[in-house]
């Protein structure tokens, strides 16, 4: 709900890993040397991307970066060690793209990592970037005070560095997702620049609002709430972007962001509604793509009383009873009276793009009538003819809470909503101001929300956090001691085969128990305009190959020939 | 008058003040906090969020927080915005010269036509142009200003590509001149200002007819007329001059919106001035930003408001009597 990110289509995920399983073809223990391809590919030098965005970012201080515009300008003016592939694979480091590290050794015993610098690396104030700058980034990021990485960094026991372009991770135990630890999490920061910055002072640090990173593009200018521009760095290690500009414009209203897309305007737009789809069948200059997300919608059960949360909700615990009231719901005709093609039925809590998604787990089925008998057998019968079951003076009625910030979730609450009265249940919809909606899911004080789940790096070791027992994003308070062994089962083993069966199982056990209604995954409806030429769009997040983006020869336009190229970093002395 | 004015300008002061406090509060009590959006996303720890919250402060009481901010505010800081990541004085800074540029337009575009156009009317009070200016400008008047934005930019820009569909400038163009460059945010300014200037222009019309009509038929401009004056001349030079008291009282009310910004307005056209930066500081509960906004608000509309009184004194000489006895 907070971010959202872009995908490539599956038969492109499928034929990357196939292609990253065979050229790597080796565990975690062997040589990750992948060689120092270039980023940026062929194609014309020059052009200005213009992104219309719903808001801007809250910080470009990548620790503690929230939001999606955040992320997405972090990503392209600073770098990790290394990038998650197109396969967006997590465990070991098959199909990880070399960035700030040209090279990587484990050691035998797999509790060491040494990675090996880029030495043309420089950053945009033209220092080289040092291991000291790893070794601070790790620093920064272990500290729970200034990054959410710290949690994942626990295992990470200390980091050393051998000289200034070799540094090395050391761990406190072997476990599948080390590498994407030490090379996928951590956007690199300049020490030179940040050392001084006394603990919890980043997001004050004059790099939070100009930051000075050494990725593809350089930061050349904010306006607050506005604008946000970037330049290519034509100094970059590995090879200078295609694209000389990229502005990032806040246009809030949807209607005028899609306005200005088809305008001309603007290049870009990433939040296209189903309603706006007509636009583009008479602007043949924007192409949509639609693209599978990392993004899942459900109804989530409350399976605590939201007055008294140390007791179990006098509805909703009932398994049976969230199993038959699964059952009431045609999930297929809310997804297209709400979405239309724009969306596919969701199969449990995961979407389709992740690695480890099981498509073949087993639904409830709709099946009103078997529902509605499920119900009669648990005693909810319509003793008095109001239209809603009850049982012992009280009313199978309960509410769903649904943020007024989301046109389709209060549509697909309304949906609801019809579909459980027809089979006498009562659904109270409770629209709420988007903070107070928050408040309410962190409070556990629901019946019923209409959630939802981006899975932003695209590992799913935060499945944990949200359907485990106890787990700090578990709004529902579901719990299932098997889920939780089949869950760390699936994080904790080294064999592909075996992860996919764990993470199978769990699956299948949370989808069996209920806890919600698996509802939709989104398709994301990107508007671009035709003159740029680009890869196929990645998964975890259509900007990630932005340096080979290019404009079409002959079909460059004004802002495209008056853009100036960023000078390359000077030279450190 | 000197008194008078240091009386204004504290008056102004402790409305200002006040007037910050009630929304600091008024916002403090509603759900959430600037770190509330981070609960759902799952890639940010609860330790994160209590600490970031503890460093900005909102774990202590909100007395405590709203005393220590204008102590500070007193001292120049207006705190720093958690939502924006920069100072709240760098972004009330960087928005403010904005909505004066679309405000301030609005305003002398809807007055200038007002006037005029209710002149025009009560001189020919009762014809047909008369009773068909009063239709439309009423119906203009009763118009949504959401719905009205959303439809000028959807049919002026959207279908005719008769102007940009938002924002300040042409982005990514270097202008040949800075006539050039004039004429590019003027383009942008267009479509905004005309949607105020719609909404608003009938209200100082009525205003303006009504003074007007009120004028017209006493004593002084029976007397012009017998002297023989040209209508023209005595609809202009005697009766307006006596009418303007009124649309001078009205401009001194429509001044807090010079800085306030119209929210609907800059949000459907993204355009980035005070008023939607008021609303992203309630949507994300960020306290510093809002008190800042409305404490510098308050401040210049005190200003703007002495701004009417001079103006009502240079017009009405009663006034100016009334200030000399």
């Amino acid at each position: 709900m907070t971010s959202r990110f872009r995908h490539r289509h599956c038969l492109t995920v499928a034929t990357s890993a196939l292609i990253a399983a065979l050229a790597t073809a080796c565990g975690p223990q062997a040589d990750g040397t992948t060689g120092g391809r270039e980023l940026a590919g062929s194609g014309n030098v020059g052009g200005t991307l213009v992104i219309a965005s719903p808001t801007g970012p809250n910080t470009l201080m990548p620790p503690t970066v929230t939001s999606i515009q955040g992320k997405q300008l972090t990503d392209l003016i600073y770098e990790r060690l290394a990038d998650v592939g197109p396969a967006i694979n997590t465990f070991g480091d098959e199909g990880f793209e070399p960035r700030l590290a040209t090279s990587w050794d484990w050691s035998a015993d797999s509790m060491a990592i040494t990675f090996h610098l880029d030495p043309r690396a420089r950053w945009h104030d033209g220092k080289p970037v040092q291991a000291g700058d790893v070794r601070y980034t790790f620093r920064v990021n272990s500290d729970s005070a200034q990054s959410s990485d710290a949690v994942y960094l626990s295992k990470v026991d200390s980091v050393s560095v051998p000289d200034s372009l070799t540094v090395t991770f050391w761990f406190a135990a072997r476990y599948p997702e080390q590498f994407y630890d030490a090379a996928g999490r951590l956007s690199i920061l300049p020490a030179h620049l940040l050392a001084d910055v006394p603990a919890g002072g980043l997001n004050r640090a004059p790099e939070a609002t100009a930051p000075v990173g050494s990725g593809p593009f350089r930061f050349v200018r904010l306006q607050p709430g506005a604008l946000i521009e970037l330049a290519a760095d034509t100094g970059y290690h590995l090879g200078r972007p295609l694209l000389d500009r990229i502005l990032m414009t806040v246009a809030p209203n949807p209607i005028a962001a899609a306005t200005q897309l088809f305008n001309g305007e603007a290049d870009l737009y990433e939040a296209m509604m189903p309603q706006q789809m007509g636009e583009f069948a008479t602007h043949p200059e924007v192409v949509a793509h639609i693209e599978p997300s990392l993004t899942y919608n459900f109804l989530q059960f409350n399976l605590r009383d939201p007055r008294h949360p140390d007791r179990p909700h006098p509805l909703l615990s009932d398994r049976e009873l969230r199993r038959a009231l699964s059952m009431l719901i045609d999930r297929e005709a809310i997804v297209k009276s709400a979405w239309d093609s724009l969306a596919v039925v969701g199969l449990g809590p995961f979407p389709r793009s992740l690695p480890t998604a099981d498509t073949l787990v087993r639904q409830l089925p709709h099946d009103p009538s078997r529902g509605g008998a499920i119900l009669d057998s648990l005693g909810w019968r319509d003793s008095n003819g109001d239209g809603i079951r009850d049982r012992d003076g009280q009313r199978l009625e309960f509410a769903v809470t649904v943020p007024t910030s989301s046109a389709f979730r209060q549509r697909i609450a309304v949906l609801l909503q019809d579909q459980f009265a027809r089979n006498g249940v009562g659904l109270t919809v409770e629209r709420l101001e988007f903070n107070t909606f928050l408040e309410r899911l962190g409070r556990r004080a629901f019946d019923t929300n209409l959630g939802s789940w981006v899975l932003t790096d695209g590992s799913p070791a935060g499945s944990r956090a949200t359907w485990g027992s106890g787990g700090n994003q578990n709004f529902g308070s579901y719990g299932n001691p098997l889920v939780d062994a089949q869950l760390d089962s699936a994080l904790a083993t080294f064999d592909a085969a075996d992860r996919r069966s764990h993470f199978s199982r769990a699956y299948q056990l949370i989808v069996d128990d209920a806890p919600a209604i698996w509802l939709y995954e989104p398709r994301n409806v990107i508007g671009i305009h035709r003159r740029f030429v680009m890869p196929p769009l990645r998964t975890a997040g259509w900007w990630l190959d932005l340096p080979r983006w290019s404009v079409r020869t002959g079909e460059q336009i004004a802002r495209d020939r008056g853009a100036a190229s960023a000078p390359a970093a000077p030279v450190a002395p | 008058m000197i008194s008078g004015l240091v009386s204004r300008v504290v008056q102004a002061a402790v409305v200002a003040i006040l007037v910050a406090a009630v929304a600091f509060f008024v916002l403090q009590a509603a759900p959430g906090d600037p770190l509330s959006a981070l609960v759902e996303n799952p890639s940010v720890s609860p330790a994160l969020v209590a600490a970031e919250r503890a460093r900005l402060g909102y774990d202590r009481p909100a007395a405590v927080q709203f005393l220590s901010y204008v102590s500070a505010a007193a001292g120049g800081d207006l705190g720093y915005s958690a939502s924006l990541g920069m100072p709240v004085s760098r972004v009330i800074g960087a928005a403010l010269p904005h909505t004066l540029l679309l405000m301030g337009t609005a305003i002398l575009v809807s007055f200038a036509v007002g006037i005029a156009l209710g002149v025009a009317q009560a001189a020919r009070a009762g014809t047909v142009f008369d009773r068909a200016a009063s239709a439309v400008s009423l119906f203009l008047h009763s118009l949504p200003e959401f719905w009205l934005a959303l439809v000028l930019l959807i049919v002026l820009s959207g279908r005719l590509h008769l102007f940009p569909g938002g924002g300040l400038e042409t982005l990514a163009v270097a202008h040949s001149s800075g006539w050039h460059w004039f004429l590019d945010r003027l383009h942008h300014l267009a479509l905004p200002a005309l949607t105020l200037v719609l909404l608003t222009t009938a209200g100082v019309a009525r205003f303006q007819r009504a003074a007007l009509l009120e004028v017209l038929p006493r004593d002084f401009v029976r007397t012009a007329v017998a002297k023989g004056l040209s209508r023209r001349r005595v609809v202009l030079r005697h009766a307006w001059r006596n009418a303007l008291l009124p649309i001078v009282t009205l401009l001194g009310l429509a001044l807090p919106a010079l800085v306030g910004g119209a929210v609907f307005v800059e949000q459907v056209f993204s355009w980035p001035g005070m008023g939607r930066l008021v609303v992203t500081s309630i949507e994300r509960r960020d306290y510093a930003l809002l008190t800042g906004c409305l404490l510098v608000g308050g401040v210049l509309v005190a200003a703007g408001s002495l701004l009417a009184d001079a103006l009502a004194l240079a017009v009405d000489p009663r006034q100016r009597r009334a200030n000399r006895d």
